[in-house]
């Protein structure tokens, strides 16, 4: 992938990213920092060792498959404190906190849900075509583990694995967002860049 | 179908809840998650409507014949049925109930398609209450008409 392709993508990625954390902002109630993503793309396998955010801690991470023009995984990564943080944000006068943890499973979920539609259905707009998703799934663990689960279920996959922070500085919120595509889709992606020219 | 459980309570003095001329409505909330389904009861209780909630398309379609709501709202992705296969089952059985899509879902192929499957209104997630409420009270409100 050349600079030009690889600014087409950063740029596609970044208007998924601002409607993400739109999205994010008004359900937290408070202004999302947003980065732009450094994008590193490698084959799915590959990816565990390439991660730097997180380490080896166990994390919240919602995943959600995509379909359409492009197809793979989104996931939505965010440190323990920070689910639990978003889950009083969420909730608010709703929380039971005998329920705390099924609680936090089901706030982050729906999180999760609403920021990866927002991601990749700002797509839409972009490539003119409908995407459909699957339904989220919650998981609780280290990461690396969780990525490497992929493996064994699809080959061949590429990890454009965009370090994007949607930060909360006021509530020390830190989540991060990584797209997992079939290969096919990465070409037909690169091939829309080459388009584009 | 539900038509007839709105109560009007606009000549009852003993209503505890609703005002004057208000609608009392019982709303289905169909979402496979609990925190929405909370957050959905939360806005629609705020107007005096009762609740009833399902987990999935399946259940909600349960519901509809067992507690025959005023009016129904929808999220599309969940699993054993998803919303769209609701809507669809909906139109096959003839139900008045209007149906109000709730979902993060924002592409507008999205909401043409549920708007072909006879979704009366539809609410993007993340939502502020009022949103919900006033797609609520238009559906109510032109539900009461037509049966008028």
């Amino acid at each position: 992938m050349d600079l030009h392709q690889k600014d087409f993508l950063t740029e596609v990625l970044n208007i998924g990213l601002g409607r993400a954390s739109a999205a994010l902002s008004e359900m937290s109630g408070s202004h999302v920092n947003l980065n732009v993503p450094d994008l590193t793309i490698c084959k799915a396998e590959e990816l565990p060792s390439k991660l730097t955010l997180f380490g080896d801690e166990a994390v919240l991470a919602v995943r959600q498959e995509f379909s359409g023009i492009l197809s793979g995984d989104a996931i939505l990564v965010l440190s323990k404190f920070s689910g639990q943080i978003l889950t009083h944000r969420l909730f608010q006068e709703l929380l039971e906190p005998d329920h705390l943890e099924e609680q936090i499973e089901s706030a982050v979920t729906e999180l999760g849900n609403i920021v990866i539609n927002h991601f990749v259905g700002s797509w839409s707009e972009i490539f003119y075509d409908r995407f459909r998703f699957g339904v989220p799934s919650y998981n609780l663990g280290a990461l690396a583990p969780l990525l490497a689960e992929r493996r064994g279920q699809r080959q061949g996959m590429y990890a454009i694995y965009a370090e994007a922070h949607l930060d909360i500085p006021e509530f020390f919120v830190m989540a991060s967002l990584i797209t997992l595509f079939e290969q096919s889709s990465l070409e037909k992606l690169v091939g829309a860049v080459t388009e584009t020219g | 179908m539900g038509l007839a459980l709105i109560r009007y309570v606009w000549n009852d003095p003993t209503a505890k809840r609703g005002k004057k001329g208000t609608i009392v409505a019982k709303v289905l909330i169909i979402d496979d998650s609990g925190f929405q389904r909370k957050w959905i009861a939360k806005a629609v209780e705020a107007l005096g409507h009762d609740t009833v909630e399902a987990a999935d398309g399946q259940q909600g379609l349960e519901l509809v014949e067992r507690e025959k709501p005023d009016c129904i709202t929808v999220d599309l992705n969940m699993p054993n049925m998803d919303g769209l296969q609701f809507l669809a089952n909906m139109e096959g059985r003839n139900q008045s109930a209007p149906v109000i899509v709730v979902t993060a879902d924002i592409q507008a192929d999205t909401k043409t398609q549920c708007e072909e499957l006879g979704a009366r209104a539809f609410v993007n997630k993340p939502f502020k209450p009022d949103e919900l409420q006033n797609a609520l009270t238009a559906c109510l409100t032109k539900q009461l008409k037509r049966s008028e």
